[in-house]
């Protein structure tokens, strides 16, 4: 033993006086550090409610639950996380993981109530002295639990593609399609955007799993229109998926395309139902169009006979005389209709429904008759001279391109009109070696038009004139005719509303076209509707309930002639939705 | 010292005592007890002050990880694992996220390689601290427990600015880490490392110049080098036996083979020894973060992108990633089957040996007022026994 | 031209009212299928309706209207006074039609409502232009909507 070993203990006394580490709380302040796992936050508007930080939670401390005021509405599930202390562990997985960015922790961590309840609360909807802090966990910069970016889809470039009418979209590879599909949440989000409420969470794992059996089975329970709609759909559901609020959206579309275009038409049958027992009734389908064939095809499953009455010469309708074929080629259109086809449906080419047979005779021979004839004609510029031979229409136009028909359509176009008639048309005229200009009333921001065609079309060499009012077409005395427009600004006039274009005195634009393509607008044919059918047409259109009945208890109507949206995913749910109903009405339950 | 090492008692020579005779006491120390160091109990059979016999008891603690990996995706393991060794999350956080990065075939980015050596240094240095204050509370000194755990809470502070958290840090997720260092922090690294550095050397000078920690501890719960392979010893347990056996020297994981270090070896093997080698690793855990520091790459990603999180699958496999812990060797065995949960997980916390079966056989013969203290010297972490 | 009293001036307007149900009635006349003609029959309700209405004020003598004009959203707007839709009138024909002729309305009664000299009256010309801005801006709204969706 050394006398150092007794001495030496008695040094702890130098650090008697010094100043405590420990907080005298409340005296004493000590935040948490800037990146500190305090209290949830949440920032309500940005949030979707989409949900996945409950998936990712390994404690189940989250849950999506309904909020005052707000409802579910495209893209947001109206509901928002609650947390519940009593199970979370501040992992901040549900902050690293979150799609829209709007989840974040406080640094706050001292919190004292004598009611347990408390302390399960929805951050950003139930107020916190800590709500909107500064400081707190985040997500680190370059940190992403989540791929926000899509796998890119080969496609012809613009100059490639504009030279002929060879499909620009390539298709997703495996790898491409699985690594695309692993972005999925299956959050659940988009199937209440999609007018056909599609599984799309389903069909997408059914890609990640390379089951493409289960995932055709799964496009085919609600769209019998897998490869028109893998590439056309105006696809609601991607601007409501959640990774969107935060990055790219699933390309969603691709890869319902990718399932249909892997299975080959031989082999559907492996993975679809096969149709029920014949019931022996009989319904008529006024229309081949995507509508008219969805509910051919759910009629057709369900063990009626169906007969669908087109007037032209080849099915599909808008698919086929609306769309161009670098969008959508005609053999995948032919597939989706083979395959509606082999289950028995009869489709007549060349029946005018009104002229030969008449709608009452229809009603007469089947038990039930479902109207969907769309919007087959363009409606007029509504300018002085727009009956000039030179102005042409739009949807006649795209008619006469798919049926290979000479266009005539000169060097110089001009498109009126911002919607996907109009991109289609320019696309065409382009296709076909013209110079093209697209006029618009308004901004390239207000067309209704898929954006996506807009930057094709421009990116293909179409010029756009935006903020140009129609005001005359003249004759050019040349065989051409001088279209006449104002320009025009921009004006708010009501709060809230989108402007409206005030035409700029003076500034008034004459140029000269071979052809002037209007594309402002379609509307519906129903001249075959006559007083006796007693079918109730109010504003052009058939009134329906919700199931798509008219007036009359055996006819139904739905499709671009009914609905609001005018596309053709809205179109085959209408025709999912009216099959069931006939089914009803003909004594079937209905599913 | 001229103290007689505990006599050793071979399993074998187990004596059975009679409880029926009365010359016994049976004592309970634990299942709270803070010579247990966690929830554990030793029932000690006594005659006068001394044991004689001693079983160990677990299961106070029980919350059966290894079987709630099962049921949780991959990613969601990873705020799990840390609550495994409770004052040591990130070698759990490192095995776990390593052996997920073998079997998947991820290669972690250099930057991330050199934060999370930064960061199993730093709670080496944290738990040691912790242990010196058991240790010498053990024996009697409070206050130096007073001096380390503070110092642990500056280590906690750091903790708290680089990952958000002071006990949980979950900072080593499977890829990288979750964030880069925040601006400033590596210069508070070094400037606690002085404070933390000079309050070492003033504990050194009062717990290992000390005339009534020396009495007792020395010649205490002696190990004997040939039980170091039959019980599975590691870690300074075992360097104390005179084993120079480190993972960080043997296995060469992360950025260990590019730091400058040899691994502290002892003889004596008493509770005295691997106390005074535990100080002399913290030292050397200083020196460990300060070469870090300097190495530490100031640019280049932290984290190699991941498959989503919530279908991450991961091709089937198993392996087994160790890790150097205070303790000795601390292990992760993952299976996998495929799927998008691990199938099995096995954790092997090297309390498991020390404070179960090496100590039950430790005990014989010790006066009780040094069960504590002998089980501290083991340094054993019982949530680590019950994964 | 002038009008001395309130009486003189509702009358005027209603009259234009029962003049457009006529207008609809002989569009009816022409129209070639029945959609045209439950379209036209919606539009002589409508414009009963405002008829009815103004009878009412009339009989209890205040004009309970606001003079706010409503937005012309410009759509719609190009038929003449003395234009008529053919007979194979599409839907987009029958709207520019309405649209054009409560545009007319609004125009006159502004007109008048300058021209008037008493105060009264001045302000009940007021009101009747804001609805029929209405009228006008109800019509333009549903051409927007229903015809030129993509313009």
């Amino acid at each position: 033993m050394d006398i150092k070993d007794i001495i030496a203990p008695f040094a702890v006394w130098k650090r008697a006086f010094e100043k405590p580490f420990t907080v005298r709380k409340p005296i004493d302040e000590r935040p948490g550090a800037p990146r500190y796992r305090g209290f949830h936050i949440n920032d309500a508007d940005t949030c979707v409610g989409c949900g996945t930080c409950e998936s990712i939670c390994m404690n189940k401390a989250i849950d999506l639950v309904p909020v005052e005021g707000r409802s579910p509405s495209g893209g947001d599930s109206g509901l928002r996380p609650r947390v519940d202390y009593g199970r979370c562990c501040w992992c901040a997985l549900c902050v690293d993981i979150c799609p829209s960015g709007s989840l974040g922790m406080s640094n706050e961590y001292l919190w004292i109530d004598s009611d347990p309840e408390v302390f399960r609360y929805v951050p950003g909807v139930d107020p916190k002295p800590w709500d909107g802090a500064e400081l707190g966990y985040r997500r680190a910069e370059g940190y992403r639990l989540l791929d926000m970016e899509r796998v890119p889809m080969p496609e012809l470039s613009h100059a490639e593609g504009v030279k002929s009418f060879l499909e620009l979209v390539k298709g997703y590879s495996r790898e491409q399609a699985e690594r695309e599909a692993d972005r999925c949440v299956a959050c659940g989000v988009c199937v209440a955007s999609c007018p056909a409420h599609m599984d799309i969470p389903g069909y997408i794992n059914a890609v990640r799993g390379g089951d493409l059996e289960t995932g055709l089975r799964l496009l085919y329970e609600t769209n019998p229109f897998p490869e028109a709609c893998g590439r056309i759909c105006t696809r609601a559901c991607e601007s409501a998926c959640a990774i969107g609020s935060g990055g790219d959206p699933v390309a969603i579309r691709w890869l319902k395309r990718y399932i249909a275009d892997q299975v080959e038409l031989a082999d559907y049958g492996k993975s679809l139902p096969r149709a029920e027992s014949a019931t022996g009734r009989k319904v008529a389908v006024v229309g081949a169009g995507p509508g008219g064939l969805s509910a051919a095809y759910y009629l057709a499953l369900l063990g009626h006979k169906v007969t669908v009455f087109e007037k032209d010469e080849a099915p599909g309708g808008m698919l086929r005389y609306g769309i161009p074929e670098y969008r959508l080629p005609y053999p995948a259109l032919d597939k989706d209709v083979d395959y509606i086809r082999s289950l028995g449906v009869e489709i007549r080419h060349g029946a005018t429904v009104g002229k030969d047979p008449a709608l009452a005779k229809l009603r007469e021979d089947f038990d039930a008759v479902y109207l969907s004839t769309g919007l087959p004609s363009a409606y007029r510029l509504d300018v002085p001279g727009d009956e000039h031979p030179r102005v042409l229409d739009g949807v006649a136009v795209l008619a006469a391109a798919t049926r290979g028909e000479e266009l005539g359509l000169g060097r110089r176009v001009a498109v009126v009109g911002g919607g996907n008639v109009a991109m289609d048309a320019a696309r065409t005229a382009l296709r076909r070696g013209c110079e093209v200009d697209i006029v618009y009333r308004r901004r390239q921001v207000d067309m209704p038009a898929d954006p996506e065609e807009i930057r094709e079309a421009k990116a293909e060499g179409a010029r756009l004139i935006e903020r140009a009012i129609p005001l005359r077409v003249e004759d050019s005395g040349d065989g051409g005719a001088r279209f006449v427009w104002n320009e025009a600004e921009m004006v708010q006039k009501e709060p809230g509303k989108r402007p409206v274009p005030e035409p700029i005195p003076g500034a008034v634009v004459t140029e000269r076209y071979d052809s002037i393509i209007a594309a402002i607008g379609q509307g519906p044919e129903l001249s075959y509707i006559t007083e006796a059918d007693g079918v109730e047409v109010r504003r052009m259109k058939p009134v329906t309930d919700r199931t798509g009945r008219t007036s009359v208890p055996t006819v139904f109507a739905g499709g671009d002639l009914v609905n609001e949206k005018k596309d053709a995913i809205s179109a085959i749910a209408d025709g999912h939705r009216a099959a069931r109903a006939i089914d009803r009405i003909l004594g079937g339950r209905g599913d | 010292m001229s103290r007689p090492k505990t006599p050793y008692v071979a399993p074998e020579e187990r004596a059975v005592p009679d409880l029926d005779s009365g010359k016994y006491l049976v004592m309970w120390q634990g299942p709270n007890h803070p010579g247990i160091t966690g929830n554990m109990s030793l029932r000690l059979v006594i005659e006068g002050d001394s044991v004689v016999d001693c079983e160990t008891h677990v299961g106070y603690l029980h919350r059966g990880f290894e079987k709630l990996m099962e049921r949780r995706l991959w990613m969601q393991n990873f705020p799990l694992v840390c609550r495994i060794a409770v004052p040591e999350p990130d070698f759990n956080e490192y095995c776990y996220a390593a052996a997920l990065e073998e079997l998947a075939g991820i290669e972690v980015p250099d930057k991330a390689v050199w934060l999370r050596t930064l960061s199993l240094e730093m709670i080496r240095l944290a738990s040691f601290l912790m242990w010196i204050g058991g240790q010498a509370g053990a024996f009697g000194h409070g206050t130096i427990a007073q001096w380390s755990v503070t110092m642990r809470d500056y280590v906690l502070d750091l903790f708290e600015e680089l990952s958000g958290g002071r006990i949980y840090h979950m900072y080593i997720i499977p890829g990288g880490v979750r964030a880069d260092v925040p601006p400033g922090f590596l210069r508070h690294v070094l400037e606690t490392m002085t404070v933390v550095e000079q309050n070492l050397k003033d504990i050194e000078l009062v717990m290992f110049h000390n005339a009534v920690m020396k009495m007792r501890a020395v010649g205490l719960g002696y190990i004997p080098p040939d039980w170091v392979d039959r019980y599975g010893i590691t870690g300074p347990n075992a360097r104390a036996a005179g084993f120079k056996r480190d993972l960080r020297k043997d296995r060469g994981y992360l950025a260990y083979p590019r730091l400058s270090f040899e691994p502290v070896v002892g003889a004596e093997s008493d509770a005295f020894e691997r106390a005074r080698l535990r100080l002399a690793e913290m030292f050397q855990g200083i020196d460990l973060i300060r070469q870090i520091v300097d190495f530490l790459p100031s640019e280049g990603p932290f984290r190699e992108r991941l498959p989503n999180p919530l279908h991450w699958k991961i091709p089937a496999g198993e392996t087994y990633v160790a890790a150097e812990c205070t303790r000795g060797e601390y292990g992760f065995y993952v299976v996998s089957d495929g799927g998008d949960k691990p199938r099995r997980v096995a954790v092997r916390g090297p309390s498991y040996t020390h404070a179960v079966s090496v100590m039950e056989r430790l005990v014989r013969g010790v006066n009780i007022a040094d069960v504590a203290g002998l089980m501290v010297s083991l340094h054993t972490y019982p949530p680590e026994i019950e994964r | 031209m002038g009008y001395a009293t309130f009486g003189e001036v509702l009358e005027f307007a209603i009259g234009r009212e029962n003049a457009a149900v006529d207008f609809y009635r002989e569009l009816s006349g022409i129209a070639a299928f029945a959609a045209q003609k439950s379209t036209l029959a919606e539009f002589i309700a409508m414009e009963r309706g405002h008829a009815a209405m103004l009878e009412a004020m009339k009989a209890r003598g205040t004009v309970k209207l606001s003079a706010s004009t409503a937005v012309d959203l410009g759509a719609a707007r190009r038929v003449e006074a003395t234009d008529r839709p053919p007979a194979g009138m599409t839907f987009q024909d029958i709207l520019t039609a309405a649209a054009s002729k409560e545009a007319r309305s609004f125009e006159l009664y502004g007109r008048l409502a300058r021209e008037a000299g008493d105060p009264g009256i001045r302000e009940t010309f007021e009101r009747l232009a804001g609805e029929e801005s209405r009228h006008r801006a109800y019509f333009q709204d549903l051409y927007e909507r229903e015809v030129a969706r993509d313009n």
